[in-house]
């Protein structure tokens, strides 16, 4: 497996305000990646560094083992859609399509037209006057079809329905079954993607809280319910990252995997338990009261 | 396929705004003179400046295009040397286009039909165009240039250095254009400068020479910006 990616101590600094602190992690060739956090926590900063869009105050970024600033030899094998991105107003969809073709050496056109009918694109019309919705499934249109090397979606279905996301998770995962390449993929519908990645990289306040494989989170945390005392006394000595009572019953949720060991100290002090989703694991951990409830309960 | 000739051709797909327009304005404008020319009369006691609409319209589209089109391209992973390089060979093109119908149509003006039948002067000026038409054809190329590149630079510092940077832009150009008269008077050299235009610049072709600095000046300028820029 080759590194496509490799971040050391990426630093981005605007004035005192650290948007992204010291973050190191390398993503290998041909994997899906979530790239997750809150809004604000970073994510879409080191998209921006990773293709140059933006300069890094310190550290050292490698992407297909180049730097990637000025560089066509990486600029070429990436594609990043963002939600922000700006279109020539008066493009058509058509022109924005067509000149992407020109840009992206892999782009396959009869793909990026059956996939602007899949979304309902109206190729005529003008940028400008396209709802939230349809600028989205454009961008989503050049990323697939772009069938770039290294591909990085921020945020790319804003705007967009149920019918049209779960459209795009399955084109995604298809095109990606048949053409594989690297995909980060940035979210906070977390549930709705939990099920495509491969691996995690946590973002919080501008560092890297997690890089973990996604099958090791999912069944990474479990909770488990009962009366107040029981619990507590199921949590010593274990791991607690999140604690919530209601009267005299009490939950809390447990870093690690619901073991046979686990489970029946669970049924002998007649407990529920119960697997923590992916969404669940991540707003406990970058929910900012975890940590003081942890302490509190030791 | 060459990414410098892809941004070429991203701005081809916007022929409207780069030549239709302008070109529409202008001979809306000139239509409109024509007709007033007929029903008044005597157009050739009078010049029109109808025809600097074209140069006006280069100078703000040298700002849009860069607003309209980096973020773009940026997205789309064009290095920010190849955006320069294919936006600077597109105004190349459409100023050499521009540039030689507008001597075209002076010509025809001038020589083959006598202002349009009614000695009207649009396209043929005083001082715009002396000297034989190959040479006007490079001056009026020059200043399209310079009245491009003279507003894309300034869209680069706004791009490099947002608002900030059009304050001081701006704050700087203002004191020297203040200041150099004051100077001038101070020094009393007012009569110098008189004398040394009277006797070199006899009409636009004379300012040509000056063109080439400047255009260099804004081009590097606005290729230093935009290096730095981001989106």
């Amino acid at each position: 497996m080759s590194v496509v990616v490799s971040a050391k101590g990426l630093t981005k600094t605007y004035g005192s305000f650290k948007a992204v602190d010291d973050v190191s992690f390398s993503l290998e060739e041909n994997r899906i990646y979530g790239l997750l956090g809150r809004n604000g926590a970073g994510k879409t900063t080191i998209m921006h560094l990773l293709t140059a869009q933006l300069f890094p105050t310190g550290g050292e970024l490698k992407v297909f083992g180049e730097e990637p600033y000025e560089n066509n030899r990486v600029l070429s094998r990436l594609c990043f859609i963002k939600e922000s991105q700006k279109y020539p107003e008066t493009f058509r969809i058509r022109d924005v399509l067509e000149t992407a073709g020109t840009f992206f050496p892999n782009w396959d056109r009869e793909y990026a037209l059956a996939l602007s009918e899949q979304f309902r694109l109206p190729l005529k019309r003008k940028m400008k006057k396209l709802s939230r919705g349809m600028l989205s499934s454009v961008g989503i249109v050049i990323g697939l079809a772009s069938r770039a090397p290294l591909t990085i979606f921020d945020e790319p279905y804003i705007g967009l329905d149920a019918v049209a996301r779960s459209l795009f998770y399955d084109r995604l995962l298809e095109d990606y079954a048949e053409h594989p390449r690297t995909v980060i993929l940035s979210s906070h519908l977390i549930d709705e993607v939990s099920g495509m990645l491969e691996h995690v990289l946590l973002i919080d306040n501008g560092r890297l809280l997690l890089d973990e494989d996604a099958d090791a989170l999912r069944g990474g945390a479990y909770s488990v319910a009962g009366t107040g005392a029981r619990v507590e006394e199921f949590a010593r000595g274990r791991r607690v990252i999140r604690r919530d009572s209601f009267g005299s019953l009490a939950s809390a949720t447990v870093m690690g995997t619901l073991d046979g060991e686990a489970r029946g100290h669970a049924d002998s002090l007649g407990l529920e338990t119960a697997a923590v989703s992916l969404q669940q694991l991540i707003v406990h951990l970058t929910g900012g009261t975890s940590e003081r409830k942890e302490a509190g309960g030791r | 396929m060459n990414r410098v000739a892809g941004v070429v051709r991203m701005h081809g797909r916007d022929k409207w705004t780069w030549l239709y327009l302008p070109w529409a304005i202008c001979l809306v404008n000139f239509a409109a003179t024509l007709i007033l020319g007929v029903f008044i009369g005597e157009p050739d006691r009078f010049n029109t400046g109808g025809v600097f609409s074209i140069f006006v319209y280069v100078f703000i589209s040298g700002m849009i295009t860069l607003k309209q089109t980096f973020p773009f391209a940026l997205g789309m992973g064009i290095r920010r040397a190849d955006y320069f390089l294919g936006t600077s060979a597109m105004s190349v093109f459409v100023s050499a286009i521009t540039a030689a119908l507008l001597i075209l149509l002076s010509a025809a003006e001038a020589r083959w039909t006598d202002g349009w039948g009614i000695r009207l002067h649009y396209f043929h000026l005083p001082f715009f165009h002396e000297g034989p038409e190959w040479q006007q054809t490079v001056t009026f190329f020059l200043l399209l240039q310079s009245l491009f590149f003279a507003g894309f630079i300034i869209a680069s510092i706004h791009r490099r250095f947002g608002r900030a940077g059009m304050y001081v832009f701006f704050s700087l150009l203002f004191l020297i254009f203040a200041f150099t008269p004051l100077l001038l008077s101070y020094y009393d050299r007012w009569d110098d400068i008189g004398r040394w235009v009277q006797a070199n610049i006899r009409s636009l072709n004379d300012l040509a020479p000056w063109m080439v600095p400047l255009i260099g000046l804004c081009g590097l300028g606005s290729y230093a910006m935009l290096r730095r820029s981001t989106v």
